[in-house]
């Protein structure tokens, strides 16, 4: 439990605290250790100790006292004594005969004596209540000298040396003490080197960790390196580190060169493109995406579901299976494309072609996304307007062919219905009958001029022609016939330049607007004619070419149209109303298509419908003369 | 009165200047502080007509005695320096007897071998005799050769082995007679001698009472405090041209308790010292 305890705490610690940890440990250790044996191996080295000074003091001293035996005089013993004076731990001494009977006592102080058999014993220990406890070492001293020849003595004699024990102890317990502190001061000294030891391990690591986090941070500076140090594998550490940020910086050089061929091309493209992560997140979105979408790609990194958020709701369905597609088939590395709109942060709908493909390492692994979006709203808008004008150029000629045949037959119809009225006489019932057929007759040839001018305009006879006395002319006659709820609004420019048109058959398109607008008020709203000079520096709306235009707007807070009801309102016979012909707005159509002009219809439910009609600026054109 | 008073340093004078107007020369060894003692003794007793000339150990030079009326030398460097013919009136004190020739005086440290002998033989009368010589030593038997007896055995010692000689020369019973040479006065080789003694029991005879504190039998030999007065004492006749009796006091200094070891008796005499 303690050493999980202890690997817990240190499995975060600094390499520092791990070696101080790891030292604090082995020294606990050795000194439980070392204390715990200390005293059993002291008390035996001290017994060892005692025997061997006994028995180097008793050689010391056994010349002395085999002389002694020998003449029994004093001299020999002054030796003797000096040498028991000379030294603390020695307490007494006895010589015996061979007979074991004492002969000679010396004895420095009074203790106590015990009872020893000096012929059987060598060695005692005994306690004195002054002294404390006193070891006896004996030794049987034996005059034999064979040598040489000479005669055979044989006397004995025995020495006895008595130690004080208590002496030895206390030495002993010094002992323990300056071990003891040996091993404070020991430990210590091993600690400062332990200390220092593993500060010059980790200075130099630490170093490197600071220097690997500059590195992280784009430094590439290799003085921040630590110097040289007394290890050899740090300086072989260093010296990789040093290579390695060299080798890094070199490659983040060509890597950042590269990054910034690839952003210049990126960057200019007019695409939107952009690489999503394998996480879902995106690594990169070019900046022509606020151009596109007219969200930063700021908000995209932020939120990548904006992406799908902005895809157009009836278009989605198709996205989410050209997903599924992409990632069923886009093994292959085959570039999937799909059209769809999104609605860009103004509200506005944009057409997007988009072309994507998954991106794997070589290694086979899933990198993400790499898709395109091209902006193709104006084509999609071209393609319309072509379609719409396509569309109207074929009915306009199978009207125009159908009201030719039918003009001339009607002309036939006409003469024959006037020529039999003009045969009955005044009262006969069947005058009636041919009036009926040519009233009939005529309407049907004002059906075939109306489809006429549909599909021809109508042959203009053009004038230099004030657009705003036309106008006025058309409501001189028509305002006696608005609704009264309706109000008329004009803001005719004054300096309204002239324009080189047929005055009828722009009246016809005035008066056309007018009763269509009135109608869709049904009688309650705001019916607004403006007039106004334009210069178009630059082609708008894809098919208006630059240059001078006065342009008639004809707007009404009516009910609106849809999309599919205003992709229809020039076909001919097309009519929203119960008993309309459907011939009006493709009138107004071929008009403004024979004056050289355009038309824009703009509609929202509920709201109302602007129609804006540009009328080209002719300066210099010769009156045709009828 | 005062006329007695006059005439007795009248006398005073004449008689002191006889003594004192002849030179006296001392030769010793200061390193020796015994001679050192004797020779300012000596100058203090005779003051100016002394001159005092200390002797180097190691010096070799002869030593000039011209202008001396008596010698007095101290030590056997001292006497050999002097030189064979010295013609004047000498007195020597020397340890080799061989130096007692060029002088008028002569007195050795140790007694004469003869005296040795024969204290031993009268102690000891069926004990042979082995008489022990050192390379010092071995000259001076020359000089007793006509006084030495057939049972006398003479023993060359060599320092270089002198452990082995030892026991050799302990190889049989007899009474061992050492002839006077410092190597035996070293402690070591002193307590091998008392050593053998015992273990053989052949007692032995030195030269000092040292030897018979560390338990050698016996020593014959003088005391040296009667040296001083002995030579004050023939100065002083030589210049009075009076006679002197030059016999001088030896002592036979005896271990007690080695005695009792040996289990000899000695017969009494005035000059035995017993010591315990």
């Amino acid at each position: 439990m303690l050493i999980r305890k202890l690997k817990k705490f240190l499995n975060n610690q600094s390499l520092l605290t791990k070696i101080l940890v790891a030292y604090l440990i082995i020294f606990a250790l050795y000194l439980l250790f070392s204390f715990s044996l200390s005293s059993y191996s002291l008390r035996k080295s001290q017994e060892l100790f005692i025997k061997q000074i006994a028995d180097n003091f008793i050689d010391s001293i056994s010349e002395d006292i085999e002389l002694y035996l020998l003449t029994r005089l004093d001299i020999y013993l002054k030796n003797v004594t000096r040498k028991i004076n000379d030294v603390k731990y020695i307490l007494g001494l006895y010589v015996y005969d061979q007979d074991g009977k004492i002969i000679y006592v010396y004895r420095k102080q009074k203790y106590s004596n015990v009872h020893f058999n000096i012929k059987d014993q060598g060695f005692l220990t005994y306690k004195d209540k002054n002294v404390g406890n006193i070891m006896v070492f004996s030794r049987k001293i034996d005059i034999v000298d064979q040598e040489a020849g000479l005669p055979i003595l044989h006397k004995t004699g025995y020495i006895r040396v008595d130690f004080w024990q208590n002496y030895f102890d206390l030495i002993r317990k010094d002992l323990v003490k300056v071990n003891f502190l040996a091993y404070i001061l020991f430990a210590i000294l091993a600690f400062i080197l332990a200390f220092y030891f593993s500060k010059s391990l980790t200075q130099p690591l630490h170093k490197l960790t600071l220097a690997a986090k500059r590195v992280r941070q784009g430094s590439f500076a290799i003085e921040d390196l630590p110097p040289s140090t007394r290890f050899k594998e740090f300086n072989e550490l260093i010296e990789a580190f040093r290579s390695m940020i060299q080798a890094i910086k070199l490659r983040e050089e060509s890597l950042r060169q590269a990054e910034e061929h690839f952003r210049i091309v990126a960057d200019f493209t007019s695409d939107w493109e952009y690489w999503k992560g394998p996480e879902g997140t995106f690594l990169y979105i070019s900046p022509s995406c606020l151009k596109i979408t007219g969200y930063p790609p700021e908000a995209f990194y932020k939120d990548p579901s904006l992406y799908e958020r902005i895809i157009h709701p009836e278009d989605l369905p198709r996205w989410h299976r050209h997903r599924r597609q992409a990632h069923v088939e886009n093994r292959q590395v085959k570039d999937l494309e799909i059209e769809f709109r999104i609605i860009r942060a103004d509200g506005k709908i944009c057409w997007i072609s988009h072309v994507c493909n998954l991106v794997y390492t070589k290694e086979g692994r899933f990198m993400g996304y790499r898709g395109s979006n091209r902006d193709i709203t104006y084509r999609k808008e071209l393609e319309e307007k072509i379609f719409q004008t396509e569309k109207l150029e074929s009915i306009a000629r199978l009207a125009g062919g159908v009201a030719h045949d039918l003009n001339n037959l009607m002309a036939a119809v006409v003469g024959h219905a006037e020529l039999l009225n003009m045969k009955l006489p005044p009262e006969a019932k069947e005058r009636e009958h041919a009036r009926k057929i040519l009233d009939a007759a005529q309407r049907a040839s004002m059906l075939a001029e109306q489809l006429l001018t549909y599909a021809r305009g109508g042959k203009p006879k053009s004038t230099h022609v004030d657009l705003n006395k036309v106008i006025k002319d058309v409501l001189s006659i028509q305002e006696s016939s608005l609704p009264e709820a309706v109000r008329l609004e004009l803001n005719l420019n004054p300096e309204l330049w002239p324009i080189y048109a047929d005055p009828g058959q722009i009246s016809q398109i005035i008066m056309n607007l007018t009763l269509n607008a009135v109608e869709a008020m049904k009688g309650n709203g705001i019916l607004e004619i403006t007039t106004t000079n334009l210069v178009l520096n630059t082609p708008m709306g894809g098919d208006i070419p630059s240059g001078k235009y006065v342009l008639l707007k004809v707007s009404d807070t009516g009910c609106g149209m849809d999309k599919e009801t205003m992709s229809k309102i020039f076909d001919p016979f097309f009519s929203t109303k119960d008993f309309g012909r459907g011939l009006g707005l493709a009138a107004v159509y071929g008009i403004v298509r024979n004056h050289g002009g355009h038309i824009i219809v703009q509609s929202t439910v509920g709201k109302g419908t602007t129609f804006e009609i540009y009328f080209p600026v002719i300066e210099e054109i010769e009156e045709e003369t009828d | 009165m005062i006329k007695f008073y006059f005439f007795f340093i009248i006398f005073f004078l004449l008689n002191s200047g006889t003594i004192f107007a002849k030179k006296i020369t001392v030769f010793f060894r200061p390193d020796i502080k015994l001679y050192q003692i004797w020779a300012r003794n000596i100058k203090t007793e005779f003051q100016d007509s002394v001159i005092l000339i200390p002797v180097s150990a190691k010096d070799d030079n002869s030593l000039s005695i011209a202008d001396s009326d008596f010698i007095v030398s101290f030590g056997d460097r001292a006497a050999q320096q002097i030189g064979n013919s010295p013609n004047k009136k000498a007195i020597f004190l020397v340890s080799d007897p061989r130096f007692c020739e060029k002088a008028d005086y002569c007195l050795t440290l140790f007694p004469d071998l003869n005296i040795t002998l024969s204290q031993v033989r009268r102690i000891f009368p069926k004990f042979p005799i082995k008489l022990v010589v050192t390379q010092r030593t071995k000259d001076w038997v020359e000089i007793y050769k006509k006084s030495l007896h057939s049972n006398l055995e003479i023993q060359k010692l060599d320092v270089g082995e002198i452990r082995e000689d030892l026991r050799k020369i302990f190889k049989s019973k007899s009474v061992i007679v050492l002839l006077p040479d410092p190597v035996f006065l070293q402690e070591k080789i002193l307590r091998e001698i008392v050593r053998l003694s015992f273990i053989t029991k052949c007692p032995v005879v030195g030269f000092s009472k040292k030897m018979v504190n560390y338990g050698i039998l016996m020593s014959i030999n003088y005391k040296y405090e009667d040296f001083l007065p002995f030579i004050m004492k023939i100065i002083k006749a030589n210049f009075n041209k009076t006679k002197i009796d030059i016999t001088f006091p030896y002592y036979v200094v005896v271990n007690k308790r080695v005695l009792d070891f040996f289990n000899i008796k000695i017969p009494k005499s005035n000059n035995i010292i017993y010591v315990d």
